[in-house]
């Protein structure tokens, strides 16, 4: 026992902290005994070797990325303009199916009603929950997937979404960003989903944040859990969501972002974009 | 990727990163499989533990210190907490429903020198994810920011969870002194 006799309660507080710490430790054997009777997986030693490479590269681009950024100005901003253009004409012109992007072209296959949708929200409510936390989905093993492609991002694992292809509209809802362009000081963005159809729908007030890394999207962890619950959204009615980003950790750099909301069975996303994607980094 | 890469700008940094990496990875794995009990939920762990190292390496001095050491164990631990919240998310809920029983905040009136004893031995008790934000606070001295950054919460929540801990710490003494004079 050490001499406590004359320590303040939080001393005393730490001292006994710190005395439990070590008998814990006590009973951890030596690291060398350790590595001899246990190897690290190999996705373990991929991904950890995948970081620390990434470490070493860093100080190494931090001179190159001004250069990098600006150089890269120009061609960001014609992308942004072709989108917003896209964007426009997309949203602008009226179609007749609600059908306008390639991407929606390819995978709005199932083209469900509004009234098929709503009948089965629990269902929904899974598939939105799967998107939303990814953790979840590795830790708690709803699906037997040995090694997910998961990647670091922002300090922290992201896993590839669910569903890669997801429409910007159906043919009776639609959702968009406040502004496609968002401003990366401002945490809070509002989705707009709109029931265009004839009937009720109902859609989960959750909703998942991916980035699109490479190609692929990747869902990025809210830190702390939302709860969502199945709204109903009338006919001919539109309906404002914010939603808080700042308990996400995002680094702005990347060049696309969505959100995807649950509508009935199928998931739609609005796709965005931060202000300072492709000019000075913050750091 | 740049906002925390850049915190480990300085290539001192990296390298103590690295060594830390090296010394230490096998033990935190261990550390982590004690509270989990599954090796590829522990290598989670310890993954977890080093992302998070990576915003706080200032809390890092001597590599090779006994406080590295314990620190180290600190957070791992804390992340395995994490993993095991969300697998087991019903007990988090148990554990926190006995806490707010717990009645008011008396926990500094039971901190007395005459109750170390029992003090020790209801840390030892103590659930991990209430022991972890103690052992931030005042072992470490960590801010509920900083505290919230490792375990993933809000500082706000931080607070709630430090008062939690409070109470059924306070509880845990209470039940422990009461024990013993019955004794």
């Amino acid at each position: 026992m050490k001499k406590h006799d004359t320590l303040s309660r939080e001393e005393l507080l730490r001292h006994a902290l710190e005395e439990c710490l070590e008998e814990d430790l006590s009973f951890v054997p030596p690291e060398r005994e350790i590595a001899r009777t246990h190897r690290f997986s190999e996705g373990f030693e991929r991904t950890m070797g995948e970081y620390m490479e990434e470490l070493s590269e860093a100080s190494q681009n931090t001179g190159v990325r001004k250069h990098f950024s600006r150089r890269y100005a120009g061609w960001a901003a014609c992308v942004l303009l072709f989108l917003l253009c896209g964007g426009l004409f997309y949203y602008v012109v009226p179609f007749p199916s609600g059908g306008g992007s390639v991407t929606e072209g390819i995978q709005n296959e199932s083209g469900s009603g509004a009234a098929d949708s709503a009948a089965a929200p629990e269902a929904s409510e899974e598939t939105v929950e799967e998107a939303a936390d990814t953790e979840g989905a590795d830790a708690g093993g709803g699906e037997p997937k040995e090694s997910p492609e998961k990647r670091i991002y922002c300090g922290q694992v992201v896993y590839p979404a669910r569903q890669q292809e997801v429409p910007g509209a159906l043919d009776y809802v639609t959702v968009l960003v406040n502004c496609p362009v968002q401003d990366k000081n401002s945490p809070v963005l509002f989705l707009t989903i709109g029931n265009t159809g004839e009937v009720d729908i109902e859609y989960f007030s959750r909703y998942a944040l991916e980035v699109r890394l490479d190609g692929v999207w990747y869902t990025i962890p809210f830190q702390e859990e939302m709860e969502g619950e199945w709204l109903a959204l009338e006919a001919g009615m539109a309906v404002d969501e914010e939603i808080d980003l700042s308990g996400c950790r995002i680094d702005y750099g990347a060049e696309q972002y969505r959100l995807v909301a649950c509508v009935g069975e199928e998931l739609i996303g609005a796709e965005f974009t931060f202000e300072g994607a492709f000019t000075e980094e913050e750091k | 990727m740049f906002l925390f890469l850049a915190l480990l700008d300085s290539p001192e940094e990296q390298e103590k990163f690295t060594q830390i990496y090296d010394q230490y990875r096998h033990f935190m794995w261990y550390v982590a499989n004690q509270k989990l009990q599954d090796e590829h939920l522990a290598e989670d762990a310890v993954q977890e533990a080093f992302f998070a190292l990576t915003r706080h390496m200032d809390k890092i001095e001597d590599i090779h210190s006994p406080r590295t050491k314990k620190f180290l164990a600190t957070v791992v631990r804390s992340k395995a907490v994490d993993i095991l919240r969300k697998t087991k998310p019903t007990e988090e809920l148990k554990e926190d429903l006995a806490a707010e029983e717990g009645g008011a905040d008396i926990l500094d009136r039971l901190l007395t020198e005459d109750n170390y004893n029992y003090l020790v031995s209801c840390i030892l008790e103590l659930d991990d994810s209430y022991r972890v934000v103690f052992e931030y606070k005042y072992v470490y001295h960590m801010s509920d920011g900083q505290i919230g950054d490792i375990l993933g919460i809000t500082a706000k929540n931080v607070n709630v969870r430090y008062f939690r801990a409070r109470k059924k710490l306070q509880e845990m003494i209470r039940k422990e002194a009461e024990r013993f004079e019955k004794a």
